[in-house]
C-alpha cells in the first residue's frame, strides 16, 4: 500500500485556483498581461493533473521557487508590461511573482500553511494587481480601448468578491484537510445562511465605508508625508495657489473636492472667507499684489500666548462678530482665510503683514492654534473697507490689458446698457443681469490654447466656472471705469453641527469686489449662477459626522490650551463632552450604540453578581440574608445609635437592653436565631426562612407597639 | 479596588502568557516590559489568528495604508473588504464562540517516535451552535506533531457533547509543557478565532527511544550493600533471619518473635541480617562538544548524544528486568544521581532522567564528587555508556578496576572508527547501529 501525503482534494484545488486566477485576469487587463493569466492557468492544469502532492522539502522550495523566477523573467523579457500604467510600486514585476508563486505551492499538500500561503500571496497580488492608474498608455496584446478607466472599479470589486469568496470556502476547508471533520448536515443549512448574510454585509460595508475613507484621505495623506516626507499626491489639489491661471480647466468631479479643509466656530454661517486679491491680469493668468505691511499688534499677557493684530478701524462698529477658523493642515495656504470685514485677529504668529487688498499673511505662525476673526456685529454689504479714493491700489484695479480692451467693448456695452455712468450700484445690477440671463456654470470646459483669451472665450462661449465669471466682471467693470478686483477664498457654510461650520475642497469660490466709491466700501459682486456658488448643503455621512465633530473638538480644545485659554478650554471640553452624551443618548447612531453596550454591560453585571453569590452564599443562605436585611432598616429606626454595618448579635444585644423582658425578647431571639440559621453548616430550609420572616415581622411590631419604643432613644 | 485590579494585572502581564506555556525573558531581577508586551502579542496572536488571518491581517494593514492615500486607486475595496471581514469575523465570531467544557486526556509519557492517543471529551454550553471547533488550535512545541491533524468538529448544537481524537507523536525527547487545552473556532471567515481554554495535563516528558537489548553480559558479583534492600526497595523484597534476642526497648513491636515469648515468658524478637545484592551502576557519558552558532540557534539534535542516552535506555530497561539493583549517575547539566530496581517503576523514573539529560559542554566526570565516586567504587559491576575517550574516562575505569567493580564501557561515536588509544575492553557502536536498531545486545 502506498503511503505519503494524501493526494491533493480536487474541490480544494478550484477554490485555490479561483483564488490565483482572480488577480491574474485583473492583472491582464490593468497591466496588459494576458501572459501571466496563461501562466498561472498553466501552472495549475499541472498542478490538477499531479494529483499526488510534491514532498515539502528544501529540494521542492527551491526548485519551485527558481522555477517561478525563471518564468517570471523569461516573460518579462519577451512580453514586458509598461511600468508607467502602475503606482509607486513595480507591480509590472512583483504581481507576476506573487501569483505564480501562488500557483507553485499548490503542487504541495493541501496543509493549512500552504493554503494559507496562497491565499496571502494571492491577495497581495490582488492589491498590486489594482494599483492601476494610467489607461492612457494604449493596449498591445488585448483588445481593449482606451478610457475604459470608469470600468475599472467594478470589474476589480467582482474580481475581490470571486477571490474573497473563493478564500473563505478554502479557509474552511483548511482546518479538515489531513482528518475530514464528522458531518452535521442538521447546521449545514443555517451555517450557510450565516455565511452568506455576513459576506452581504461585508459587500455593503465595503460601499459604505468609502464616503467615510474619503473624510480620512487627507488626514492620512497628511501623517505620511510627516513621516515619510513622500509627496504622493499632487500638491495642487490642497495648495491654495498664488494665482489664477485660466488656462486650466477646473476639475469636473474628483472625489477629492470633498474633503474638509478648513472649520470654522460662530454663530452664524461665516460666508465668504477672502483669501487672496489679484490685481493684474495678463494672458488668462492673474497675479496678487505683494504681502504688504506688517500690522501693529499687542500681547494680552499674562497665560495668553497669542497677539492681537488689528486692522484700521472700521466705521460700522466695534468687533463683537468673532469667528474661530481652523484651517485643515492638508491645506496649505500663506494667507489667512477670514471675513472681508475682520478688523481684529488673534493668533499665534511673530508677525502678520496687510496690504490695501486685504490679504493678510502670517508669519512663523502655529496652523494648528487656528485663529479668531472678528469684525462688526451687523455685516454692511460689502466686502472689504475701501482704501479712500485718492489711494494708488484704486489705480492698479482699473488696469485693462491693451489687447483685451477693444475686444471686451462690446461686452461691456450689452452689460452695462441702461446704467448710468458712474453709478457703480446701477452698473453692479446691470453686471448681474447681463450674467444671470444668458451665462451657465459648468466645470471642466478647457479653453483652446491656440485661440483667444480665455476670458473672450468665456465670454463667447457663455459657459464657465468662478473663475471665469469672476474674471470677466472684474475686466468688464474696469472698462466701465469701476476698480475692481478678482479674489479667491472659500465658502463656508455648510453646518456641522450647532456654531461649527465646515468648507470643503470644493466650495474654493473666486468672486469680483468692486469699489463703490459714494460709501467708499468694496462690495462683493458675485456673477456666478446660482448652481456654481457653494450652497453649504450637509456632506456628512451617518458616522462621518461625529466621528468629525469629535475630531474638531479635541483640536479646538488642544488650541485653546495653546493659546492659555484654559477656562475656555475646560468649558469647551465641557460641552465637548455634554454633546457627547447627548449624542449617544439621542441620535440614531448612537442610542442603538448606547443600549447595545448598556444591555452588554447590564448582562455582564448580572452574570458577575450571579457568580459571586454562587460563590458566596448558597441560594437559601442568600434568601435568608436577604430577609434580615429587608428587617434591618426598621430595626435602625428602632435602635437608632446602632453603628452602621451591627451584626446581628449585636441587635439582639441591644434590643434586649433597649426592651427588656417580652418587648424585645421574641425580636432578639429571631436575631439570634438569623445568626445560627446563616453560619450553621446545614443550609437552611424555605420553612426555616419563612419562619424567621415571621418571627421577624411579629417581633418588630411587638418591639414597636411597645410604650418604651414611644420614648426618645437616650432615655430607654 | 482598582489598585488592587491594576496590580493582579501588572502581575499577570509580568507572569507572561501562561496559556501557551512561554516564560517572559529575565535577566536577574530585571524583566523588559517591551519584550514582555512583544511575547503577549505573539502569544495573542498565536490565540486568535489563523494562519490565513495573520497574513490577511498583515496584507489588509499595508494595504489600507496604500489604499487610504489614493482611493482613486481601486485597491481600496479589497482593503475595505477585508477590513470588514475581519470586523465580522471578530463580531459574529463572538457571538457563536465556543462556550464548551473540554477536557484533554493525554499520556504523561511518551516514547520518542511513537504516535499515541489523545482524546478530547467537549461539551458544548450556552444556548447557541458552534461551528468549526477545533481542539488545541495553537502550536505546540516544536519536537511534538499531530500526525493525524487536529481534532476537530464540524459543528456541535447546544449542550452535546462528543469525544474527539487524535494522536501525537514526539519526534525527540525531552520534557515539554504543552499549551493549555483549548477549544476555538474560526467561524464565519476563519480569520479571527475565539478559543475557550479546558482542563488536562500540560507536562508530557518524552523517552529516548530504544531497541530492547536481547542480552547484556554482566559479568558482577554479589556485594553487601549497607542499607540493603530497605533502599533499594520496598517491594518484594525480604532480609536474611539471623537469629532472636531479648525484646529491648525501642524494638519494633512487629517483630516480636511470639513463639519465644511463649516459651521464654519475656519478650523476644526476631534479628535480620542484610541480603547481599547486585547492584549495578549505570555511568551516561554526557561530554559533547559545543554545537556552531547555526546548529545551536536551531536546536539540532546531536546524533551521538542522542544513541548514547537510548543505549541507556535500552541498558537500564534490559536491567530492569532482572534482579538488578541500578544507580543511575550522569551529569548534564544538573548531576543526577537515581537509585533504584527489584520492582516495577524505578525505569519510569530512570527514562524521566534521560529524558531530561542535556549534553554537558565541560567534563561531566568532573562535576561527580569524590564521595560520588567511593560510592560507585562500591557497586558490585558498573555500565559507562561513554560519548568520548580521553585520559579522564581511562582514569575512572582503572579506579573503578581498582576498587574491585567489573566495568563494561560502551564507546558511542559518530563513525565506525575507534580512537587510536582505546582499550579492547571498551566496545565501539556507532551511534547509526544504535538509532536503527542494530545494536541488541552487549
Amino acid at each position: 500500500m502506498e503511503t505519503g501525503p494524501p493526494l491533493k482534494h480536487p474541490l480544494t484545488l478550484a477554490l485555490m485556483a479561483a483564488v490565483i486566477l482572480a488577480p491574474a485576469a485583473v492583472f491582464a487587463v490593468t497591466g496588459d498581461a494576458p501572459q501571466t493569466l496563461v501562466l498561472a492557468a498553466a501552472g495549475l492544469a499541472g498542478s490538477a493533473v499531479r494529483r499526488r502532492p510534491l514532498p515539502r522539502s528544501t529540494r521542492s522550495l527551491v526548485y519551485a521557487g527558481v522555477a517561478v523566477l525563471a518564468a517570471v523573467t523569461l516573460s518579462e523579457m519577451v512580453f514586458p508590461v509598461a511600468p508607467e500604467r502602475f503606482f509607486l510600486l513595480p507591480s509590472h514585476i512583483y504581481c507576476p511573482l506573487l501569483i505564480l508563486l501562488a500557483a507553485a505551492l499548490t503542487w504541495l499538500d493541501q496543509r493549512e500553511s500552504h493554503v494559507s500561503g496562497v491565499v496571502g500571496l494571492s491577495l497581495l497580488a490582488m492589491m498590486l494587481a489594482g494599483n492601476c492608474m494610467d489607461f492612457s498608455t494604449p493596449y498591445r496584446r488585448l483588445p481593449i480601448r482606451a478610457g475604459m478607466y470608469r470600468h475599472l472599479l467594478p470589474g476589480y470589486a467582482g474580481a475581490v468578491a470571486v477571490q474573497l469568496g473563493a478564500a473563505v470556502a478554502l479557509m474552511a476547508r483548511a482546518a479538515y484537510v489531513v482528518a475530514p471533520a464528522a458531518r452535521r448536515d442538521g447546521l449545514a443549512g443555517l451555517r450557510r445562511a450565516l455565511v452568506a448574510g455576513l459576506l452581504a454585509l461585508v459587500a455593503a460595508g465595503t460601499v459604505l465605508m468609502r464616503p467615510l475613507a474619503r473624510s480620512l484621505e487627507g488626514f492620512y495623506q497628511s501623517r505620511f508625508e510627516q513621516f515619510l516626507r513622500l509627496g504622493l499626491r499632487p500638491r495642487h489639489g490642497t495648495r491654495f495657489a498664488r494665482e489664477v491661471d485660466l488656462w486650466q480647466p477646473a476639475p469636473a468631479d474628483d472625489p477629492a473636492l470633498g474633503r474638509v479643509v478648513l472649520r470654522a466656530l460662530s454663530r452664524e454661517p461665516p460666508g465668504y472667507l477672502r483669501a487672496r486679491a489679484y490685481l493684474h491680469y495678463n494672458n488668462g493668468r492673474w497675479t496678487g499684489p505683494g504681502p504688504g505691511n506688517p500690522l501693529p499688534f499687542e500681547q494680552p499677557g499674562g497665560h495668553l500666548a497669542y497677539s492681537v493684530f488689528r486692522r484700521p478701524p472700521d466705521r460700522f462698529g466695534p468687533a463683537l462678530r468673532r469667528v474661530d477658523i481652523y484651517p485643515d493642515r492638508s491645506l496649505r495656504s500663506e494667507v489667512l482665510f477670514v471675513p472681508g470685514d475682520s478688523t481684529v485677529l488673534e493668533l499665534v504668529a511673530d508677525s502678520l503683514s496687510h496690504n490695501d487688498h486685504g490679504e493678510l499673511t502670517p508669519e512663523e505662525w502655529d496652523p494648528a492654534v487656528g485663529y479668531t476673526a472678528a469684525g462688526p456685529e451687523t455685516p454692511p454689504e460689502s466686502a472689504f473697507q475701501g482704501p479712500g479714493a485718492d489711494s494708488a491700489a484704486l489705480a492698479e484695479c482699473l488696469v485693462v490689458p491693451d489687447a483685451l480692451r477693444e475686444a471686451l467693448a462690446p461686452f461691456s456695452a450689452e452689460a452695462f446698457d441702461g446704467a448710468a455712468p458712474g453709478d457703480a450700484p446701477a452698473a453692479l445690477a446691470a453686471l448681474n443681469r447681463f450674467f444671470g440671463r444668458t451665462f451657465r456654470y459648468e466645470l471642466g470646459t478647457v479653453p483652446n490654447r491656440t485661440g483667444d483669451d480665455p476670458v473672450l472665450q468665456f465670454l463667447r462661449r457663455r459657459t464657465g466656472h468662478c473663475e471665469l465669471f469672476a474674471t470677466a466682471a472684474v475686466l468688464l467693470l474696469r472698462t466701465r471705469g469701476i476698480p475692481a478686483r478678482c479674489v479667491t477664498g472659500l465658502v463656508c457654510l455648510e453646518r456641522a453641527a450647532r456654531g461649527q461650520w465646515v468648507a470643503r475642497l470644493a466650495d474654493a469660490h473666486a468672486w469680483a469686489e468692486a469699489y463703490d466709491a459714494q460709501a467708499d466700501r468694496w462690495r462683493l459682486v458675485e456673477v456666478t449662477p446660482a448652481a456654481g456658488i457653494p450652497r453649504g448643503e450637509d456632506r456628512f455621512g451617518l458616522l462621518a459626522a461625529p466621528l468629525d465633530r469629535f475630531a474638531f473638538a479635541w483640536q479646538h480644545v488642544l488650541a485653546l490650551m495653546k493659546r492659555g485659554t484654559v477656562a475656555a478650554a475646560i468649558m469647551a471640553l465641557a460641552g465637548g463632552l455634554l454633546r457627547g452624551v447627548l449624542w449617544l443618548l439621542f441620535s440614531p447612531v448612537g442610542t442603538p450604540l448606547t443600549v447595545l453596550a448598556a444591555t452588554l454591560a447590564f448582562r455582564r453585571w448580572r452574570r458577575a453578581r450571579a457568580s459571586r453569590l454562587a460563590a458566596d452564599l448558597t441560594a437559601p443562605r442568600e434568601r435568608l440574608r436577604r430577609v434580615y436585611l429587608g428587617s434591618l432598616p426598621a430595626l435602625r429606626r428602632l435602635l437608632p445609635e446602632c453603628p452602621p454595618r451591627p451584626t446581628p448579635g449585636f441587635l439582639a444585644r441591644r434590643l434586649r437592653e433597649s426592651f427588656p423582658g417580652a418587648e424585645g425578647d421574641p425580636l432578639a431571639g429571631a436575631l439570634e436565631r438569623y445568626q445560627t440559621l446563616r453560619y450553621g453548616r446545614e443550609p437552611p430550609s424555605d420553612s426555616d426562612v419563612r419562619s424567621l420572616r415571621q418571627a421577624l415581622r411579629a417581633g418588630l411590631r411587638q418591639a414597636r407597639n411597645s410604650p418604651r419604643s414611644q420614648q426618645p432613644a437616650g432615655t430607654r | 479596588m482598582l489598585w488592587e485590579r491594576l496590580q493582579r494585572w501588572r502581575r499577570r502581564f509580568e507572569a507572561g502568557p501562561e496559556f501557551l506555556g512561554l516564560r517572559p525573558w529575565r535577566r536577574g531581577r530585571y524583566q523588559s516590559p517591551t519584550l514582555t508586551a512583544a511575547l503577549w502579542l505573539y502569544a495573542l496572536s498565536l490565540r486568535h489568528l489563523t494562519l490565513s488571518g495573520a497574513m490577511v491581517v498583515l496584507s489588509c494593514g499595508l494595504m489600507g495604508l496604500y489604499a487610504l492615500f489614493l482611493l482613486n486607486l481601486p485597491i481600496h475595496v479589497l482593503a475595505f473588504s477585508l477590513a470588514g471581514m475581519l470586523a465580522l469575523n471578530l463580531l459574529a465570531g463572538f457571538v457563536f464562540r465556543p462556550r464548551t467544557e473540554l477536557e484533554r486526556f493525554l499520556p504523561e509519557r511518551l516514547a520518542a517516535g511513537v504516535e499515541q492517543v489523545v482524546t478530547y471529551t467537549v461539551r458544548q454550553g450556552g444556548r447557541l451552535p458552534v461551528w468549526d471547533l477545533v481542539l488545541d488550535p495553537v502550536p505546540l512545541p516544536m519536537a511534538l506533531s499531530l500526525p493525524r491533524g487536529r481534532a476537530s468538529a464540524k459543528a456541535l448544537r447546544p449542550g452535546e457533547a462528543v469525544q474527539l481524537r487524535t494522536t501525537v507523536r514526539a519526534e525527540r525527547r525531552g520534557r515539554f509543557l504543552l499549551p493549555e487545552p483549548m477549544a476555538g473556532s474560526a467561524f464565519p471567515f476563519y480569520l479571527w478565532r475565539w478559543t475557550r481554554p479546558g482542563r488536562g495535563p500540560r507536562v508530557v516528558t518524552v523517552y529516548p527511544s530504544f531497541t530492547p537489548l536481547r542480552e547484556l553480559v554482566l559479568p558482577g558479583t554479589m556485594r553487601y550493600q549497607a542499607g540493603g534492600v530497605a533502599l533499594s526497595s520496598s517491594v518484594g523484597g525480604n532480609l536474611e533471619f539471623l537469629g532472636t534476642r531479648e525484646y529491648r526497648s525501642g524494638d519494633d513491636p512487629r517483630r516480636l518473635h511470639w513463639r519465644s515469648w511463649a516459651r521464654t515468658t519475656y519478650p523476644v524478637v526476631k534479628e535480620f541480617r542484610e541480603e547481599y545484592l547486585c547492584r549495578t551502576a549505570l555511568l551516561v557519558d554526557t561530554a559533547r562538544p559545543r554545537p556552531y552558532f547555526w546548529d545551536a540557534w536551531r536546536r539540532a539534535e546531536d546524533p551521538v548524544f542522542e544513541a548514547g542516552l537510548s543505549l541507556a535506555a535500552a541498558v537500564a530497561e534490559c536491567l530492569s528486568r532482572q534482579d538488578y539493583i541500578i544507580d543511575l549517575f550522569a551529569a548534564g547539566p544538573q548531576v543526577y544521581r537515581f537509585q533504584g530496581g527489584r520492582s516495577l517503576g524505578f525505569l519510569e523514573n530512570i527514562l524521566d532522567i534521560l529524558a531530561c539529560l542535556g549534553p554537558h559542554h565541560g567534563e561531566p566526570f568532573a562535576e561527580f564528587s569524590g564521595d560520588l565516586l567511593e560510592e560507585v567504587a562500591r557497586i558490585s559491576s558498573a555500565v559507562l555508556v561513554l560519548v568520548a575517550w580521553n585520559a579522564v574516562r581511562r582514569a575512572l575505569m582503572a579506579e573503578l578496576r581498582a576498587a574491585g567493580v567489573t566495568v563494561k564501557a560502551v564507546l558511542v561515536t559518530a563513525g565506525a572508527e575507534a580512537p587510536p588509544d582505546l582499550p579492547a575492553e571498551v566496545r565501539l557502536v556507532p551511534a547509526a547501529d544504535i538509532r536503527e536498531g542494530r545494536c541488541n545486545q552487549l
